[in-house]
């Protein structure tokens, strides 16, 4: 099976190539962070801190903002039994799994590693999905789980969210204190000299942001592509995740607007987004997800593959 | 999963542990002598679907290899049937009288899946025992390698008391899985 699908040499290289890019903007930002002395310090504690935080606190966050509920094998049996036998396959510990009272068809699953995982589905999804197509769309979400995808995305956007913090900071300052509030630091003089470090700081900033803001999407949809292949490698049934991915994109539409919004808090999360971009292909590298056309193809791909 | 892995998005599903399952032979003694229980006359298998087509076709090669068997012995006949259950899972169920020989055939039966590249597919071994009016199983998981005790009690509830005295009395025959959350319920199981 691992032997027919084999292994994806194009997005394995796209993967690295959008974390070696990735890393390579962060050290240049880090290189003029320690030139221009300026103390950042301060910022880069505080976001540290906002991560860990919410590294460890993501998935109640997540789940509570949408009001899901853990649910228990005997609330939603059939639900635990595929999980429980996905969970078989992959050898992983059962997670925990939460139902959204929502009708928009979707599925998300966070937490930062398999044994603090959550799986949470909505019940438009539980009703519009056959059980075949539902196994898939779990399949997927356990992918993103046995990929480390929270950690993962955690680590990539730690310096997007610096540079962030920077620029939206260093602006707020230039505006009401002049350049150098952050620089200076405890009780020290506004210098000249600091002022206009601040300055090229907030330009380098805001250039790591950009760069770095499409190089995490890029690397989402890459994280999709991978988790769509991971449901591919898990129930060897690449067609059912086409299904299900179908009916999800189809029911999208139709959506009632305050569902809409009320999804719209985990985007990245879902298995679908809820607003997704339009067909164009600009549209498609600022979103998190690949297009339904792009993913829908390459489980076609997959799915020939094992025919064969 | 490696580190490298899950940084570039790759699911590798375990390797199936074929040869732990052995460990029941002699179990399956202390089952019968402390836990009173007598093996039901039959095991199965349980793995993911296949594709349609390929799934028929493993299914000759195993009746095939379990009729030879069947030659050499005949007293001790085996008859093997495919089951599919509610979750689209297949079930390939081997009956007889004897247990030894079924473990045997269970082993054939897993290793011909594992021959033919299908051993990410595999998930339980299932060994149905009867305990006076009611039924108990010993489920394998194939990719932990371990036992786990699961005694259903009606309407999808299950004694969790009788399965950690079932775990006590085979703790020094069997490994028994340690994680119990990894002990998955196989409601209406087939075998």
């Amino acid at each position: 099976m691992q032997r027919k699908l084999g292994a994806d040499v194009g997005l394995t290289i796209r993967m690295f190539l959008a974390l070696f890019l990735l890393a390579v903007v962060y050290l240049a930002f880090i290189g003029v962070l320690l030139l221009v002395h300026v103390q950042i310090a301060l910022i880069v504690v505080v976001v540290a801190v906002l991560l860990i935080a919410q590294y460890f606190y993501s998935d109640r966050l997540v789940l509570s903002s949408l009001h899901a509920h853990r649910v228990l094998a005997e609330d939603q049996p059939e639900l635990f039994d595929i999980v429980g036998r996905l969970c078989q396959i992959t050898g992983m510990p059962m997670p925990a799994v939460a139902v959204i009272p929502s009708q928009v068809p979707n599925a998300l699953a966070t937490g930062r590693n398999p044994k603090h995982a959550v799986v949470a589905v909505t019940t438009g999804l539980l009703n519009q999905l056959n059980p075949k197509e539902l196994e898939a769309v779990l399949a997927h979400e356990l992918s993103h789980v046995i990929h480390k995808d929270v950690k993962v995305m955690a680590m990539a956007s730690f310096f997007a969210t610096v540079a962030a913090l920077i620029v939206q900071q260093g602006m707020w300052f230039g505006m009401f204190g002049g350049f150098g509030g952050m620089g200076g630091g405890l009780g020290r003089g506004r210098s000249r000299d600091e002022g206009e470090g601040m300055i090229l700081i907030i330009l380098v900033a805001a250039v790591v942001w950009a760069i770095s803001f499409v190089l995490i999407r890029t690397l989402s949809r890459y994280r999709e592509y991978a988790a769509d292949r991971g449901s591919a490698v898990i129930t060897q049934e690449p067609a059912q995740l086409a299904s299900a991915l179908q009916k999800i994109s189809g029911s999208m539409s139709r959506i009632p607007s305050r569902d809409l919004r009320q999804v719209q808090a985990a985007n990245a999360l879902m298995i679908f987004p809820a607003l997704h971009a339009g067909k164009g292909s600009l549209a498609e590298v600022f979103s998190t997800h690949p297009s339904l056309e792009h993913r829908l193809a390459r489980l076609r791909d997959l799915e020939a593959r094992l025919s064969r | 999963m490696g580190f490298l892995d899950s940084l570039m998005g790759r699911t590798r599903l375990p390797k199936p542990n074929e040869d732990r399952v052995f460990a029941m032979s002699t179990a399956v003694l202390t089952l019968q002598t402390e836990g009173s229980l007598e093996p039901a006359g039959r095991v199965g298998v349980l793995f993911k679907a296949l594709p349609s087509g390929r799934f028929q076709q493993l299914t000759k090669d195993t009746a095939d290899m379990l009729e030879v068997q069947d030659q050499t012995a005949p007293a001790d006949a085996l008859r093997v049937k495919e089951v599919k259950d509610d979750l689209g899972f297949e079930w390939m169920v081997v009956e007889g009288p004897e247990f030894q020989s079924l473990l045997a055939a269970l082993h054939g039966v897993a290793e011909s899946l594992i021959a033919d590249g299908l051993g990410d597919c595999l998930l339980a071994a299932v060994f149905p025992f009867r305990q006076g009016e009611g039924k108990v199983y010993w489920i394998y998981g194939y990719k932990q390698g371990t036992f786990y005790p699961f005694v259903p009690s009606g309407n999808r509830r299950r004694d969790n008391g009788e399965e950690m005295r079932l775990a006590a009395i085979a703790k020094d025959d069997l490994p028994v899985e340690a994680d119990l959350s990894a002990w998955f319920p196989l409601w209406g199981v087939p075998v």
